[in-house]
């Protein structure tokens, strides 16, 4: 073993620029297929994350459309038991319209217990000014709004909620809040729960259970046990997989499309390994003639092969997985979004690349297994005739 | 006096559709501790029968006893252990590896048969290489020795594992007459301290006739076996 592994060690240092060449040509695949995996993932963590990381995952509703779910604070505790479920809050949701000057602006009404749906909606973050309401009788806006309508911290604003009463009330904008996304920043308007109690709201009401959950692709089957533990018709029970059919397919795709390139890239560095190491043993074909006139056994030849397509591969492997990570460095550092940071953020997951090292050595190796069938099957004595 | 070698109507065909008959039916005894040579002219099936011996190659029909073991009843790892522990190749070419040292490419049969080189072992190579008048040489890429000194690498690498038999396929054939006479000089020398049996085929009947027996092949038969006397 240790014999068969330093000869196949001295076969790759005899031929220099031969091995080199080798390593150059996996380290350049492997490159490839770590730059081009990591970037897909970066970038289906952002889309993930911009469409629905800072959102419901799973929603519970009244089955019947208008209804509010009564006693939510006992579903909610249900819901908690349920694995991977995280930051589980209700709201309270209503159409609404913001009058000014006479005119009325259609807005969606939304109550919250803001520290119980900050873990969702990250409100401490997205306040762009001002306070998150502390009264009752405060309220927050979206930016677009603010914009649209020229609305400024401390100014009062009068709301009709037809749901629950139909005579305008009036509010104070205690803050302005950026969501990242112009159509609810220019639609939402927010305050606490409490406030719409305060108004006429009869208590211990929701509109919607909401929640994140840890795994986001396993939403569907995470509802499925949110709907067994809460274990009542008159809810229902939505994910974000089944309301965004399209934005899945298109995150599939986009997968499937990177592990395609990915495959591709690793087959035509196996192959390349293949037909390489078959013209060294026809290089090295005295030297395996003459070693198996010593007796070296068949096993032993077979094993300087593969030992030398796994010392390729493993190289290859590392250098490209080093050259790969460099260059994705240099893509976030050069390649900013509009905001100044990275277009996309990498996440440079080490079991990605330990996997891609283990994949690439081990098809390497592989791919080295048919010149070392064909270095353990050759005949000393045809070497000893031909000279 | 114990064989080491014993043919008993060995055969060697080449060929299925041309067929070649280059042995027919050697029956041959080599004593150990002998120096022998076998010669014949190109084609004649000295070096064929020389390969056989040295488990190369297969017979078509008869069989071939080293040290009384019968090579036809082996698998390929006992033949391979075989040509490790009991015989030691000289050929023409040196067929040493241009990838190790001098030292390297001698330990290289023991470590095939222990993987580690020893004290000892690398104590002996020394001795070996100094008998050889290159004890100066053996950290050298063996690219850089000139021809003869090559050759003398070749045969302490053969006789590194003490085998029973050292089988030489035209050991000079490449070299000046006065690399000849080292290179024959150092068999015999080796010959006679370690009692190691040697069958060298040559052409040269110069080197032939310094041998003990000399045995001739033609077309695929003993023509010849020539016995010295002392």
């Amino acid at each position: 073993m240790k014999l068969a592994l330093e000869i196949a060690w001295r076969f790759l240092k005899f031929s220099r620029k031969q091995t080199a060449l080798i390593i150059m040509g996996i380290a350049v695949g492997v490159t490839v297929q770590v730059f081009i995996g990591l970037l897909m993932q970066g970038l289906q963590a952002n889309i993930v994350q911009s469409t629905i990381g800072n959102s419901a995952q799973i929603t519970v509703k009244n089955a019947e459309t208008g209804k509010y779910i009564t006693q939510y604070k006992d579903i909610i505790e249900k819901i908690k038991t349920v694995d991977g479920v995280k930051n589980v809050s209700h709201v309270l949701e209503f159409p609404a319209f913001l009058r000014i000057d006479e005119s009325d602006y259609s807005v969606f009404l939304r109550g919250f217990e803001f520290n119980e749906s900050n873990g969702i909606y990250r409100f401490d973050e997205r306040i762009s000014s001002g306070n998150i309401p502390s009264e009752k009788n405060e309220l927050i806006i979206g930016k677009e709004l603010a914009e649209k309508l020229n609305l400024n911290l401390e100014d009062q604003i009068s709301l009709i909620i037809p749901p629950i009463v139909f005579l305008p009330r009036t509010f104070t904008i205690s803050g302005i809040f950026d969501l990242g996304n112009a159509s609810l920043n220019e639609s939402w308007i927010l305050m606490k729960d409490d406030s719409l109690v305060e108004i006429g709201l009869k208590g211990n009401v929701a509109s919607t259970i909401e929640m994140q959950v840890d795994e986001v692709f396993s939403a569907d089957k995470i509802a499925d046990n949110v709907k067994k533990e809460i274990n009542d018709d008159s809810l229902a029970v939505f994910d974000w997989k089944s309301k965004n059919a399209e934005l899945l397919s298109a995150l599939n795709g986009q997968t499937i499309s990177s592990l395609l390139i990915q495959i591709f890239v690793l087959a035509s560095v196996s192959i390349t390994i293949a037909s390489i190491l078959a013209v060294s043993v026809m290089n090295k074909y005295k030297q395996v003639g003459i070693l198996k006139a010593m007796g070296i056994d068949n096993t032993k030849t077979f094993l300087i092969f593969l030992f030398q397509g796994l010392i390729l591969g493993l190289t290859g492997a590392a250098l490209g997985i080093i050259l790969g990570v460099s260059l994705l460095i240099s893509f976030e550092l050069f390649v900013k979004s509009p905001s100044g940071g990275p277009l996309i953020a990498i996440n440079y997951d080490p079991m990605f690349l330990i996997l891609s090292l283990s994949i690439a050595t081990v098809s390497s190796s592989l791919a080295s297994i048919i010149p070392s069938r064909k270095a353990a099957k050759l005949d000393p004595v045809e070497v000893i005739k031909n000279g | 006096m114990d064989n080491v070698v014993k043919t008993n109507s060995l055969e060697k065909i080449y060929g299925t559709t041309i067929k070649t008959h280059a042995l027919r039916g050697i029956n041959l005894e080599i004593k150990k501790g002998t120096f022998n040579a076998i010669i014949g002219q190109s084609g004649s099936g000295k070096s064929t029968l020389l390969n056989m011996i040295g488990a190369l190659d297969k017979p078509t029909r008869g069989y071939i006893e080293i040290d009384g073991e019968r090579t036809d009843k082996m698998n390929s790892r006992q033949l391979s252990k075989l040509r490790n522990r009991k015989i030691g190749f000289i050929f023409q070419f040196h067929y040493l590896l241009p990838e190790f040292s001098s030292i390297e490419n001698i330990l290289i049969p023991h470590r095939i048969a222990f993987s580690k080189a020893n004290k000892d072992i690398v104590r002996f190579a020394n001795e070996l290489l100094d008998e050889v008048n290159l004890l100066n040489e053996k950290d050298k890429n063996i690219t850089k020795l000139s021809g003869g000194q090559q050759q003398r690498i070749a045969i302490v690498r053969a006789l590194l594992n003490k085998p029973s038999i050292i089988l030489a396929d035209e050991p000079t054939g490449n070299l000046d007459s006065e690399n000849t006479e080292i290179i024959y000089k150092l068999m015999r020398n080796f010959n006679k301290k370690y009692g190691i049996t040697f069958i060298i085929v040559t052409h040269d009947r110069n080197v032939a006739q310094m041998t003990d027996r000399i045995i001739e092949i033609k077309d695929g038969v003993i023509n010849m076996d020539l016995l010295k006397t002392a």
